[in-house]
């Protein structure tokens, strides 16, 4: 086989400049920079949606280039629906779910033995499971996958809780993690999404089999939930998707928990050990459906993404950086979260890449971008939105994600659109709008306490 | 960093540098059978075109075999500075780096010890202008002092970062002690010391000898016309130029032991490694590419599945490195405060225990239908791991043979040879293969001592 490509042993050729080089652009003249054409949109598969009648979405993109196909079961189970005395039940509840066993072997095991992936990730309104498998196993994981979410092996929640309390001790020492829970607990206070993902070693530790159980019991319905299939699907796999669908208990969910308008700014310190001080700046932000979401991705796009949505998510395969410098864009969540996250790396140290952030968003909210400006931000949006979509499981996502937008499926084609008509009003408009009120987490290396 | 290699054949093998006639251009690839989408210009440049609906982006690629410590006298790490400085070249005002960062996309180089890849990943639009960038830079190469620097700054800061990544250092020690010489017995990212012996000159006649386009692949996959790019490969062709063969791989006399102080990792780990069959016996790679499934994929593999529920702090992985002669099967183990004696133990009790002989036909057909699906999510999730695969099985010289050569019903060379795999034909190439001694390598926190020279005996009578 070919030799697997090794992971970069530094950091790869980022296709747009970190945050404080970034931030260096934007105040510099913009005379080298040429105007650019707004790109030509690219193509997506088609696709289509339908709502089946116990309520439950169903988004098929059939494509025919292999005969493997990706899941996303979006379950309306996610770190906002948990209360803040529970923050971290979600994750366990996931956990528990993959250790159900379906005829003697878990849902996990199952899908490793006919070389399947199966995991989940927390979302701020859903837990997502993901399969990627051959379409002809499709029906049988998927079976086993919702039969294990409607009866979760209750003997499987003392494991799934042990290996959660693991990863929120681990969290704990996260600079990355530190900062943005700083961001977080004043953004979405009085809520599970105030919390890391994991949640906290306290209250994790304290959760019951009752509570794993209700959680489940509460969220896993058909109102709100998202199955999303793209891939190699045929006719018969398309018949048991729809069955196995169809059987979702009927009824909706409680509606998650919104956050907070922050009125002002705040400052959060914490030590932990590491070797030079790591900053999030965090802003209120548009939500992924709201008129403002293509320009605040346009003025991301300016200031240095970091990485895409899913950049700091927790989830069976994923795990938090303990490196990660650049802006942050969580816009699923209500209200959306704005970071950018800055360390002491480069010269003049962490003060002067903050000083660099604050001059460049000032010079957002108050000046007009020259074209070129705009232009260069706008094609560096538009690619950060089709460079998401490289795999099946990244297309099922975006069709899921999208399905459940004021527009439907349209959403996929009329984003990129918006983006391509922002105007420097909007940037500066939305910067003044949400630009505003920082709340700037600040970690210090322990020995400096 | 202290470095010494134990047991190793101290034999040199210099190779003639053979310079082909005009008509040799398209030498390595003359004889291959070309996947479909294939072709083959009139200066020799093989272009591989995959048009694919599953995403909205196209993988970009050039592939060059070139040895990855050059041609003649060895100047270990001379690929990755050329194909840096390829990516930071200005070529009308704009590098690669440029050109992609515009776009938002993604750019990779990857040097393996017989190849350069400079892959880029853009959003479709612009494909095309990417498309032109990339040839235009890797066949027309002009670098100048400047480019130059900026790559040597760019090794310097890898070779430093490759220190720290355990599971490459093992992994390069042990194709060290298995190989006598070549661009297999060094590692490509060189070292801090022999960047020191790459003069500009020296990287103007690597490129001029190795960037040359009977030498190499341009693969497009993606939501891109392969009419389209057919036509921009050829606007682009440079002239014809002679091939230079590298020299071949030359395995040592006798599997070699090597251990290596690292001070720049708390980790300690163990590679072994085996030559398996030339990519040319595509059965028994096949047979190789599921052995290493079934034994050693993480999470899944019986003997890494042994090994962490025994040892949860060890990390194992391991592949079948499918290459033109011969192959090579290769372990590693590492962890932190882990004894190299007794990980080499593990790994060979665990291999044994888990190859007794041929699996149970029920066993075999379960283990097969994950193989499949292994293969096709590695080897078909991205248009980048597709266009790789074109990529390293043309350089092999079997691109039909490509992993990615198929579609949904499975068609293909491929597939073919995966369904034609029987319990027993398995079991007789894990003997043929891996009942020898293998070569073994160590990394040690600490200076090492002599008596930390791991060995390994064969597993069941081999040589």
């Amino acid at each position: 086989m070919r030799e697997r490509r090794s992971p970069p042993v530094t950091a790869p050729e980022r296709s747009a400049p970190r945050a404080a080089g970034a931030a260096r652009v934007l105040l510099a003249a913009c005379a080298a920079l040429g105007l650019i054409a707004a790109a030509p949109p690219a193509h997506f598969a088609p696709a289509s949606t339908q709502q089946l009648q116990n309520g439950v979405r169903l988004v098929m993109q059939p494509i025919a280039d292999t005969p493997l196909v990706a899941v996303q079961l979006f379950i309306p189970a996610g770190l906002a629906q948990q209360a803040s005395n529970e923050a971290g039940v979600a994750a366990v509840a996931a956990e528990t779910v993959l250790r159900t066993a379906e005829n003697g072997q878990s849902v996990a095991a199952l899908a490793a033995a006919s070389g399947a992936s199966l995991s989940y990730t927390l979302d701020p309104n859903d837990t997502r499971y993901s399969i990627e498998c051959r379409s002809q196993d499709l029906p049988s994981l998927l079976k086993a996958l919702v039969a294990a979410l409607n009866r979760p092996d209750a003997s499987q929640i003392s494991v799934a809780r042990a290996k959660v309390l693991g990863v929120a001790a681990d969290t704990v020492k996260n600079p990355v993690a530190a900062a943005l829970a700083m961001v977080r607990q004043v953004n979405y206070a009085d809520s599970g999404f105030a919390y890391p993902d994991a949640g906290r070693p306290e209250t994790v530790a304290q959760l019951t089999a009752a509570q794993v159980t209700r959680f489940l019991s509460d969220h896993f319905r058909a109102g709100g939930a998202v199955v999303s299939i793209s891939g190699y699907v045929t006719g018969p796999t398309l018949d048991a998707v729809k069955q196995i669908a169809s059987s979702l208990p009927s009824g909706s969910p409680p509606a998650p928990a919104e956050g907070k308008a922050v009125a002002r700014q705040h400052q959060v310190v914490a030590h932990r050990s590491v070797d030079q001080p790591w900053v999030a700046i965090g802003y209120q932000a548009p939500t992924q459906f709201s008129r403002d979401f293509p320009a605040m991705l346009v003025v991301e796009a300016l200031l240095g993404q970091g990485g895409d949505i899913h950049a700091l998510s927790f989830g069976s395969e994923a795990a938090l950086p303990e490196d990660f410098v650049g802006a942050y864009y969580q816009y699923q969540a209500q209200p959306g979260a704005f970071i950018v996250f800055l360390n002491g790396a480069g010269p003049g140290g962490v003060d002067s890449s903050i000083r660099e952030l604050q001059l460049a968003i000032a010079r957002l909210r108050v000046q007009k971008l020259p074209t070129s400006l705009v232009d260069h931000g706008r094609r560096l949006a538009l690619g950060d939105y089709f460079m998401s979509v490289q795999t099946l499981a990244d297309d099922a996502w975006l069709l899921g994600n999208a399905a459940r937008s004021p527009q439907g499926l349209a959403y996929v084609d009329d984003l990129p659109s918006a983006i391509a008509r922002v105007t420097s009003s909007d940037i500066r408009r939305v910067a003044q709008r949400y630009l505003t009120h920082e709340t700037l987490g600040v970690v210090l290396p322990a020995s400096g306490r | 960093m202290h470095r010494s290699a134990c047991g190793a054949v101290a034999a040199l093998f210099f190779a003639a540098v053979f310079v082909a006639a005009p008509d040799d251009a398209r030498a390595p690839a003359a004889a291959a059978v070309l996947a479909p989408g294939g072709s083959t210009l009139a200066d020799g440049l093989t272009v591989q075109v995959r048009q694919l609906r599953s995403s909205p982006t196209a993988a970009i690629e050039v592939w060059l075999g070139v040895p990855s410590d050059g041609y003649g006298e060895s100047k270990p790490g001379i690929a990755r500075l050329a194909a840096l400085a390829v990516a930071y070249e200005a070529f009308n005002g704009k590098s690669l780096r440029d050109v992609t960062r515009d776009d938002s996309g993604q750019l990779t180089i990857t040097v393996y010890p017989a190849s350069s890849e400079i892959a880029i990943v853009v959003p479709s639009y612009d494909a095309t202008s990417v498309e032109r960038a990339l040839l235009d830079r890797v066949f027309h190469p002009s670098i100048d002092a400047k480019a130059f620097a900026a790559a040597r700054q760019r090794l310097a800061a890898q070779q430093a970062a490759y220190l720290g990544a355990t599971d490459l250092v093992l992994r390069d020690a042990v194709f060290s002690a298995l190989f006598a010489s070549g661009a297999y017995h060094v590692s490509p990212y060189g070292a801090a010391g022999s960047l020191n012996e790459i003069s500009l000159d020296d990287l103007r006649a690597f490129l001029t000898t190795g960037y040359v386009p009977g030498n190499g692949i341009f693969v497009v996959a993606g939501d891109v016309n392969p009419a389209a790019v057919a036509r921009i490969a050829a606007s682009r062709a440079p002239l014809p130029a002679a091939v230079t063969p590298a020299a071949p791989a030359v395995l040592s006399a006798k599997p070699g032991a090597t251990i290596i102080g690292n001070a720049e990792t708390d980790r300690s780990g163990v590679a072994l490694a085996w030559a398996g069959p030339p990519i040319s016996d595509e059965r028994a790679a096949t047979a190789m590419d599921f052995l290493s499934d079934y034994l050693l994929r993480p999470a899944y593999g019986v003997v890494s599945m042994a090994i962490a529920a025994k040892n949860p702090g060890i990390n194992v992985s391991g592949e079948f490195v499918t290459l033109k002669d011969p192959g090579v099967f290769y372990v590693t183990a590492s962890g932190s405060n882990v004894d190299t004696g007794t990980m080499v133990a593990l790994l060979r009790g665990a291999m044994t225990r888990a190859l007794p002989g041929p699996m149970s036909e029920s066993q075999f057909a379960r283990a097969i239908q994950a193989y499949r699906t292994h293969a096709l999510r590695d080897n078909s999730d991205s248009a980048q791991a597709i266009a790789d695969n074109f990529g390293w099985y043309f350089i092999h010289g079997a691109p039909a043979y490509s992993p990615s050569a198929t579609d949904a019903a499975l068609s293909g060379d491929y597939f073919a040879q995966v369904s034609s795999l029987t319990p027993q034909y398995v079991a007789e190439v894990a003997r043929r293969y891996l009942s020898s001694a293998p070569a073994t390598a160590a990394v040690t926190p600490r200076a090492p001592a002599a008596a930390d020279v791991p060995r390994a005996s064969p597993t069941r009578g081999g040589s």
